[in-house]
């Protein structure tokens, strides 16, 4: 039966992972930006709510809402004045741009709030739990998150595929140039793009804080990687592979938690690994051509 | 009939390569124009620079009177110049349906919609939910055309549809070119097949090293005279 438990908790653990790597994937998948600084600008989402909350006394749902229009913002701008000329000098650059920001974030967030944890505190909800069985527990906040997360990805699955706009980001993906001969201003779609992708992070972000009930300056730099094989581990270019991966990654932890508490990241890694290994397109992705 | 595009003096150059050198022509409205050529011979930079892909070094382009010399690309779509691109480039991952209702991004209105087009392309219709990657030459050929008409242009450009079909195809492909000029849309046309050509066109013009060397309608061009143009042979005495 711990097993049964490890499994329901890595889903729902696996839900913050996808909604961390949904923006993750939809930078990629428009503009071939493989976003470097994508788990500190999720850090500074979560510091942002947590200021929101704090310093206006605003309810939490309302500061996550707030951190995702913040950083959403703070996306376009950082598109259409630093990615895009970027992206006209080569693939590196726009790599480099990132790595930039994810050593500048960091940093200033430790100036301003030093190291310690900035608390994000959700009251009884934190463990607040239900029984699903005499073994299985499942606490209500990570139901909510996961929930969230399915939410989230579908509206942007959805969006993607039923919309004007959605195919228009779609062609944009497939052929930047020609796309612009149908009277699309491709830069309008990137910054579009960015602008979605970080209002995710922010919300994942927000969301990874409370469930942890803080947040440091620095740790932005392992979920950078566990967006990044939750991406891998589904398949680029697929958000349901995205929710899969995220799950896979979160069931392969819980499951690593079990044996040894000192296990989690190393299973993580090691299905990822095997993931590459098998299968490098991904669990749902695409044959690459 | 007034003229819709109006090219003064056109130069292209990639880098240190000069592709064109003074080109100059007018299309009137509601013509059909062709430029024919060897391979080379710079039809398609012209295309390029018209569909404004690459910017003109010199020269001028004059679009229903107004002056779309630096004018970007997509806002040249929509103003109206649509292009079938040579090699098709469709959107691979997308269906044949959306690579025809991207193609209405121009937000033109005009007689060109999802119907109208599957009314001159009935194969499409049936191939609509197939992804455009599984597709067939001929078929990429039609959603190609189909994409910029569902922009409803003024002026489209149609840049080499015929490279690497089946004759039997382009016969398929070319079948949509009087419904496109009865619903009111001016032609550029640019091909290395003469014969189909001066079928087609109102006009013809031909191009031999970055330069046009020859223009009339093609009732008075003859097909010695376009050949001879073509491959860059001065017939004896016709200068």
């Amino acid at each position: 039966m711990t097993y049964v438990n490890a499994l329901v908790q890595g889903i729902m653990l696996g839900g913050i992972f996808a909604l961390a790597a949904s923006g993750l994937s939809l930078m990629y998948g428009v503009m071939r930006i493989a976003n470097l600084a994508h788990g500190d600008l999720m850090v500074l989402g979560a510091y942002v709510c947590a200021l929101v909350a704090t310093s206006l006394g605003v309810p939490l749902p309302l500061a996550a809402l707030a951190s995702m229009a913040t950083l959403g913002t703070a996306g376009w701008l950082l598109q259409r004045l630093a990615l895009d000329r970027a992206m006209r000098l080569g693939e590196m650059a726009p790599l480099l741009v990132t790595f930039g920001l994810s050593v500048v974030i960091p940093n200033v967030l430790l100036q301003i709030f030093t190291n310690n944890s900035r608390t994000i505190s959700i009251g009884s909800l934190g463990t607040a739990s239900f029984r699903m069985s005499s073994a299985v527990s499942v606490g209500w906040f990570p139901l909510l998150t996961l929930v969230i997360a399915v939410l989230v990805l579908g509206s942007l699955q959805l969006f993607l595929q039923r919309t004007q706009l959605g195919r228009i980001i779609r062609a944009t993906s497939d052929d930047t140039r020609t796309v612009r001969l149908m009277g699309v201003d491709s830069r309008m779609v990137f910054g579009l793009a960015s602008a979605a992708s970080l209002a995710t992070v922010a919300l994942a972000g927000s969301l990874y804080a409370m469930r942890q009930g803080g947040i440091t300056p620095f740790e932005g730099q392992s979920l950078v990687l566990f967006a990044f094989e939750a991406v891998i581990i589904g398949g680029l270019g697929s958000l349901w592979g995205t929710l899969l991966g995220g799950m896979v990654l979160g069931i392969a932890q819980a499951i690593g938690a079990v044996i040894s508490p000192d296990l989690p990241l190393l299973t993580g890694h090691l299905v990822f690994l095997a993931v590459l290994a098998a299968r490098p397109q991904g669990i749902l992705g695409r044959r690459l051509a | 009939m007034s003229a819709l595009l109006q090219i003064e003096g056109l130069g292209a150059r990639y880098g240190d390569f000069q592709a064109l050198f003074d080109v100059s022509f007018e299309i009137a409205e509601g013509e059909l124009f062709a430029l024919v050529g060897a391979n080379g011979a710079g039809k398609s930079t012209t295309m390029q620079v018209l569909s404004g892909a690459i910017r003109a070094s010199a020269g001028q382009v004059r679009f229903g009177g107004r002056d779309i010399t630096a004018m970007p690309d997509f806002e040249r779509a929509r103003l109206g110049i649509g292009l079938v691109p040579e090699g098709r480039r469709l959107f691979p991952t997308l269906s044949v349906e959306e690579n025809l209702l991207v193609g209405a991004a121009t937000r033109r209105r005009g007689p060109w919609d999802l119907r109208s087009v599957y009314a001159a392309f009935p194969l499409l219709q049936e191939r609509r939910r197939r992804t455009a990657a599984n597709l067939s030459g001929g078929e990429q050929q039609m959603v190609a055309i189909g994409r910029a008409l569902m922009g409803n242009p003024q002026l489209i450009l149609m840049d080499e549809v015929s490279l690497g079909l089946a004759p039997i195809v382009v016969d398929q492909v070319y079948a949509c070119l009087p419904a496109m000029r009865e619903a009111g849309a001016t032609v550029l046309l640019v091909e290395q097949d003469l014969s189909r050509t001066l079928a087609v066109a109102d006009r013809v013009a031909c191009m031999l090293e970055g330069r046009l060397v020859l223009a009339g309608s093609s009732t008075e061009l003859t097909r010695e005279a376009v050949t001879e143009a073509y491959f860059g042979v001065r017939a004896r005495g016709a200068h």
